[in-house]
């Protein structure tokens, strides 16, 4: 996780965070499912894990834990939208 | 409270401009059965819950719904993102050039802007969710008929198929929230009060 | 109990017959949508059920050491009383008896999961109209019979009936999803759901 690219952790992101997404919204409805609590324990961490390298090596994700270098970074890369589009 | 996050939850990435196909996905932002009309339906319903899980089934899929606004309105500034004067005249799409040039505006397809009377909340926990179970219907038949319009953009109809299948996946979670619901119920008549309302039961 | 139907819904052999169509069917809709997936066999992996990426094998499915034996996925407790003035209404949880015991023509839980009825590719399956399997909230299922399609008069057959009290009318019932089988991360993002169970394609065209 460590040495990808960054677009091979980004899409390891989306697709981490889509798990945990998918499975909290399960956990909702089944919240004593024993199955559903540890695959959200360990897709959760992988999460985080992977949120952490992506803010440190690349660009900040949210407005939490953006580092100081002299500059604001979080408006420095491309919205979500302005991605792919020759722009 | 809510927290952004700086990325979609499915990647959209569309190389070519198509304004018609614009025109008809729009309505999935602002339309009738649009993904605003979602986010606002279940995050408005959500306050008249009684059941802890319920709640959190409204809010976690209202907020994945603002997820889904913030996919259509992308997948809407890409295919129209470089479209020549020539296209817009002579696609339909002229009509909303004229008012919102390439900006994102919600209404539907046939232009009628986002209208909340297309969406409810009753304050009754088994109507708003009797409501859900349909919204997340209307929404799957409109990525239906958006499915059979994109068949030669992969990049289109790979984020529409990811948009519809949300739809099952929210429909069962309402499904279950309504088995929820009917559990903290009298199964004799679900309907002798209603839960998010009367202090008690009189039975004349 | 009488009833119209000619298949007997509580034979061994019935459900034998509707399990295997039922794995048949979600092994078929597994590997055809396989095919198109960022990593391949990603479908179809030999991680069993309820492992995330940190499997390994001889793990236990799903246990933690603060579960009791018994549990089991989808396995919830009695809720506490509620209601109006925290008084429970009068009546009992839908499907269960006040006693506890199945209401007639339940069976006991086998573990086997809900939905997956007929494959994708067959739109007018013949399976639609012969038995489908159903199930509530605890797991418990039957074989029942296509009667809506058969039936005449006033639908005195019903084979729902034989639930008992556990689906009563004026109310909508929408069967429990059932912990199964998940598609690895990247699919699962593709597929729009990472439940193998929950996945139902459009295939529909027009000219």
């Amino acid at each position: 996780m460590e040495n990808m690219c960054r677009e091979d952790l980004m899409k390891l992101i989306q697709s981490t965070n889509f798990i945990v997404i998918e499975l909290a919204m399960y956990l909702d409805t089944h919240p004593e499912c024993p199955c559903g609590l540890s695959a959200y324990e360990d897709y959760s961490s992988m999460l985080q894990q992977a949120v952490a390298i992506y803010e440190r090596k690349f660009e900040p994700l949210t407005i939490y834990n953006v580092e100081n270098n002299g500059s604001w970074d979080y408006v420095q890369s491309p919205w979500p939208w302005q991605k792919g589009c020759d722009c | 409270m809510w927290t952004y996050i700086k990325m979609l939850e499915f990647p959209v990435n569309i190389k070519t401009t198509n304004a018609t196909l614009a025109t008809a996905i729009m309505s999935q932002l602002g339309g009738p059965n649009g993904e605003k009309g979602a986010a606002t339906r279940y995050l408005s319903q959500r306050y008249a819950m009684p059941d802890k899980r319920i709640a959190g089934v409204l809010t976690d899929i209202g907020t994945e719904e603002l997820g889904h606004e913030e996919m259509v309105s992308t997948i809407i500034t890409q295919l129209t993102k470089n479209l020549s004067m020539d296209e817009i005249e002579k696609s339909g799409f002229y009509q909303y050039y004229v008012d919102h040039t390439t900006g994102i505006y919600p209404q539907a397809a046939a232009g009628v802007p986002f209208n909340a009377a297309t969406i409810q909340s009753t304050g009754d926990p088994i109507a708003d969710l009797h409501e859900d179970l349909a919204a997340e219907q209307k929404a799957r038949l409109t990525y239906d008929n958006i499915l059979r319009m994109c068949k030669d953009d992969p990049d289109v109809y790979e984020a529409i198929k990811f948009l519809r299948a949300r739809e099952m996946v929210h429909y069962q979670r309402f499904g279950e929230s309504l088995r929820m619901m009917q559990d903290n119920l009298d199964s004799k008549n679900f309907y002798a009060f209603n839960p998010a309302f009367d202090k008690g039961e009189t039975c004349l | 109990m009488e009833t119209n139907s000619d298949v007997n819904p509580f034979d061994e052999e019935v459900r034998a017959e509707a399990n295997e169509k039922l794995t048949a069917d979600s092994c078929m809709k597994c590997e055809q949508q396989c095919n198109d997936c960022m990593r391949p066999g990603g479908l179809c992996d030999n991680r069993p059920c309820g492992f995330g990426p940190n499997y390994r094998p001889g793990m236990n499915p799903g246990m933690r050491p603060n579960m009791r034996p018994n549990m089991r996925p989808g396995f919830r407790p009695n809720k506490k009383p509620v209601g109006p003035c925290g008084a429970r209404p009068c009546g009992g949880r839908p499907g269960m008896r006040p006693d506890g015991r199945l209401p007639e023509g339940w069976r006991p839980s086998d573990g086997m999961r809900s939905n997956s009825l007929g494959s994708d590719s067959e739109l007018h399956s013949e399976w639609n109209c012969k038995n489908r399997m159903i199930q509530d909230a605890q797991g418990r299922s039957m074989i029942i019979g296509c009667e809506g399609q058969t039936m005449s008069g006033c639908h005195m057959n019903d084979p729902m009936d034989r639930l008992g009290d556990a689906f009563p009318p004026v109310m909508a019932f929408v069967p429990w999803q059932q912990w199964g089988d998940l598609y690895e991360p990247e699919c699962g993002l593709k597929q729009g759901t990472i439940f193998k169970d929950l996945n139902y394609i459009f295939c529909g065209t027009r000219c």
